[in-house]
């Protein structure tokens, strides 16, 4: 795992958070982009609650360079790590961009993992609004400890593939 | 129902009659047909196998410049996304391609067959391998029309939105023509493929489109509602898909396209979660060829449509006989996002039935315009019938309204149509004209019907009033179609349609008087409506009042300066003045807009052979 100055990285943050969302993304994933105003929304919204929300790019072919053009270019409002090498991709067992990982303040426990919410239903099939806002509804869970189990959903985007 | 939905029914039945498909069509970019399939015993390569399906198939729009997200050029690229390939070819969301197989191929037909598809799902689990470099096909070049004659742009910038679901927006584009040109071909050019998913192109004449764009702050005007005058050059559909190659029709089929036209693009853009800025810019092919083929399109339709919330099964159906021999060269459907399987036949003579196109799984989002590989011909007394069938349940996620609600026929994407456009070329232009004439009979009748089962959901619509009350004049029952445009001018007194149509149906002796106030008040209802300002022109005409009669063709020439027919009445008005350089002028101003209008040759001839004082 690698900030974008290329350091190796945790990218959990090392201070206390009310919780901490992990979203998986890539340059070149358009499902994942026209989440982009949707990160900026929840960002906003948990911001001031401790919620901390980090960016990672597991396509290795993302260079840092591309990552910086794409941060600006769709005004993406939290830090960027690079996992060229799938670790957090297994650790979190993320199969597609865009994807969700929440995890409790302790840093320890994921309590949910998967879609954003459930406006994409397949490859060209999409509802005109989300009729479940699935990532929301589990930061609010956290904040209202209300999750203590891990709950999973299906993303639809495009696959990670193996690292090389 | 709003008014101008209602109003727009009398454009389905009258210019829609008159559009086609005549660009061509495919999705996907030419497909060769020369991909080897792969032997049962040998293990599939990229460069041998997979290689010649992706160049032909996806290539098109997956390379640096095109719509797709990202490349399929190389061994690498594919590899990189193979397992996302092999999905979405099995459920056959790619390549994009609605129709399956029927009895009939079509041109551009990039979907994969059973064969391909299974190469594709066998090389993903068999490690993608990339096999001997000598097997590897050269990539398709991209084909070219050339350069256009004359390439117009979208005057102002639209900057779509980061956020929110699908934007459907038109935009005007003014083509600078001194007189009328054959177009042969029109490419659509969109500056930023990336977001725009698809766009369809009409002409309108009359300056409306226009007028209306320069009203808005984002010079766009709603690209679900058709506006009053646009429509599709007669015999051609214009279309841009991703992936879609210029293409120049059969040369003999080119369309005129006059002085005062201004193209109307119907853009289908997807935010992409980043402001986008959008020009669209159109090339322009001519050619000093005239016409000798005119294709025509006949439309079936249906708006009877009510589908209650929740029903799985609604459809709606529509059929035609054909009065003589044609060829059909292709067909557009079009429903929104309820509909979910559109279905075309046709019953020959002998009973049996040919699928013309079958779509399964109906998406609003790639429709399309189809064109057969071969004209498909159809005898005289072959019945073409369309079915089509929605869902208003949940189950369908695109289904606009959550939970499901009772939807109607409208033009918004919120509402359902149910179209099919055929293609067809009758053997000659006066067959042609006779076959529009027969298909408009059969038509009128069952716009009837449409009216009388909407008027039943809306009682009190006035426009509905107006256009039955329309229809039923046309279609000879001229007492109750007037008590139909009475009704309309009772709810809704400030109905411009509907005085203008009393005015013109209240033609019996003693009723002139009665004419005349409908069409003042139609004027005063809507002072641009410059189809009554004629009509009032001509009354004046006809009472000898040349000069009022003068007065009123330049107001509505000023509001329309492209029509031809007020050109001539106004050049046989200034004849009856005396003044000879002044008609002269209006009957060559009228030809030049339509050289084959009849009533402005003769005129012409008549006034230039007649001695000058």
């Amino acid at each position: 795992m690698q900030d974008l100055d290329g350091h190796a990285v945790d990218p959990m943050p090392k201070a206390n958070a009310a919780a901490v969302v992990f979203i998986f993304t890539r340059c070149d994933c358009p499902i994942s982009n026209r989440y982009a105003p949707e990160y900026r929304r929840l960002s906003e919204k948990f911001a001031s609650r401790g919620v901390v929300f980090r960016l990672i790019y597991p396509d290795s072919e993302d260079a840092a360079a591309d990552i910086r053009k794409h941060l600006t270019e769709f005004q993406l409002p939290c830090e960027a790590f690079r996992d060229p090498q799938h670790a957090w991709v297994r650790r979190c067992g993320i199969d597609t961009t865009p994807e969700a990982a929440v995890f409790l303040g302790d840093r320890q426990t994921m309590v949910y993992r998967g879609r954003i919410d459930d406006r994409f239903v397949d490859f060209g099939v999409s509802r005109p609004e989300p009729t479940t806002r699935d990532l929301e509804q589990a930061i609010d869970g956290v904040l209202a400890r209300r999750s203590t189990t891990l709950v999973t959903t299906r993303s639809v985007g495009c696959p990670v593939v193996d690292s090389p | 129902m709003n008014r101008r939905i209602v109003r727009s029914f009398g454009r389905v039945a009258g210019s829609l009659l008159v559009i086609l498909v005549a660009l061509a069509l495919s999705g996907c970019g030419g497909v060769k047909q020369s991909e080897a399939n792969p032997t049962s015993d040998q293990k599939p390569t990229f460069n041998r196998d997979i290689a010649p399906i992706v160049f032909n198939h996806c290539a098109a729009c997956h390379r640096a410049d095109g719509s797709a997200p990202f490349r399929l050029l190389t061994y690498a690229e594919v590899k990189d996304r193979g397992p996302q390939i092999a999905d979405v070819t099995k459920s056959r969301f790619m390549p994009p391609w609605l129709p399956q197989r029927g009895d009939y191929a079509f041109s551009g037909d990039c979907s994969l067959s059973d064969a391909q598809i299974s190469a594709i799902q066998d090389w993903v689990a068999a490690a993608s391998v990339e096999g001997d470099p000598a097997d590897l096909p050269p990539l398709p070049k991209p084909s070219f029309l050339g350069k256009p004659d004359l390439i117009v742009e979208m005057p102002n910038s639209y900057m779509l939105p980061a956020d929110g679901t699908d934007v459907w927006r038109k935009f005007v584009i003014p083509v600078p023509l001194k007189a009328a040109r054959y177009v042969r071909a029109v490419e659509i050019r969109p500056n930023n493929k990336k977001v725009i998913h698809h766009a369809t192109v009409h002409i309108d004449e009359s300056g409306l489109a226009r007028s209306l764009a320069a009203k808005s702050p984002d010079h766009g005007i709603d690209g679900m509602v058709p506006t009053a005058n646009e429509h599709s050059p007669p015999g051609h559909f214009l279309s841009w898909l991703p992936g879609m190659v210029p293409f120049a029709d059969d040369p003999d089929m080119a369309w005129q396209m006059n002085p005062g036209t201004d193209l109307v693009i119907d853009a289908h853009m997807l935010p992409s979660g980043k402001p986008e800025p959008v020009r669209i810019s159109v090339g322009l092919y001519f050619t000093d060829k005239p016409p000798s083929k005119f294709p025509v399109d006949l439309l079936l339709h249906s708006e009877s449509i009510d589908i209650p919330a929740g029903s799985q099964n609604f459809e709606v159906t529509d059929s035609y006989e054909l009065p003589q021999d044609v060829e059909l060269l292709g067909l557009f459907p079009h429903a929104h996002l309820l509909c979910k399987v559109v279905e075309v036949w046709a019953v020959l003579p002998d009973g049996k039935k040919q699928t013309l196109l079958r779509i399964p799984r109906w998406d609003f989002n790639w429709q399309n315009a189809y064109r057969f590989a071969q004209p498909v011909s159809l005898p005289r007394g072959t019945t073409i019938a369309m079915r089509i069938g929605y869902d208003n349940t949940s189950e369908n996620a695109r289904n606009p309204h959550n939970p499901p609600r009772r939807v109607e026929f409208g033009y918004h994407t919120s509402d359902e149509m149910a179209q099919v456009n055929l293609d067809v070329l009758p053997r000659t232009a006066a067959a042609g004209k006779a076959l529009l004439a027969d298909f408009r009979r059969h038509d009128m009748a069952s716009m009837t019907q449409a009216f009388e089962f909407n008027l039943r959901l809306h009682p009190d619509d006035a426009s509905l009033h107006t256009q039955l009350g329309k229809n039923l004049v046309l279609t000879g029952h001229v007492r109750e179609g007037l008590a139909h445009l009475h009704r309309a001018v009772e709810l809704d007194p400030k109905n411009a349609e509907a005085h203008y149509h009393l005015a013109r149906f209240l033609t019996a002796p003693g009723q002139s008087e009665a004419a005349r106030l409908e069409l003042e008040d139609a004027i005063q209802a809507d002072p641009n409506y410059y189809q009554a300002v004629a009509e009032l022109g001509l009354w004046h005409l006809n009472q000898g009042q040349l000069a009022k009669a003068a007065d009123l063709f330049e107001q509505s020439l000023k509001i329309h300066p492209s029509d031809a027919v007020v050109l001539n009445n106004l050049g046989i008005v200034r004849f009856q003045q005396n003044n000879r350089p002044e008609a002269l002028r209006a009957f060559r101003e009228s030809l030049s807009i339509d050289p084959n209008y009849g009533p402005a040759q003769d005129n012409l001839r008549k006034v230039e052979a007649a001695p000058s004082e």
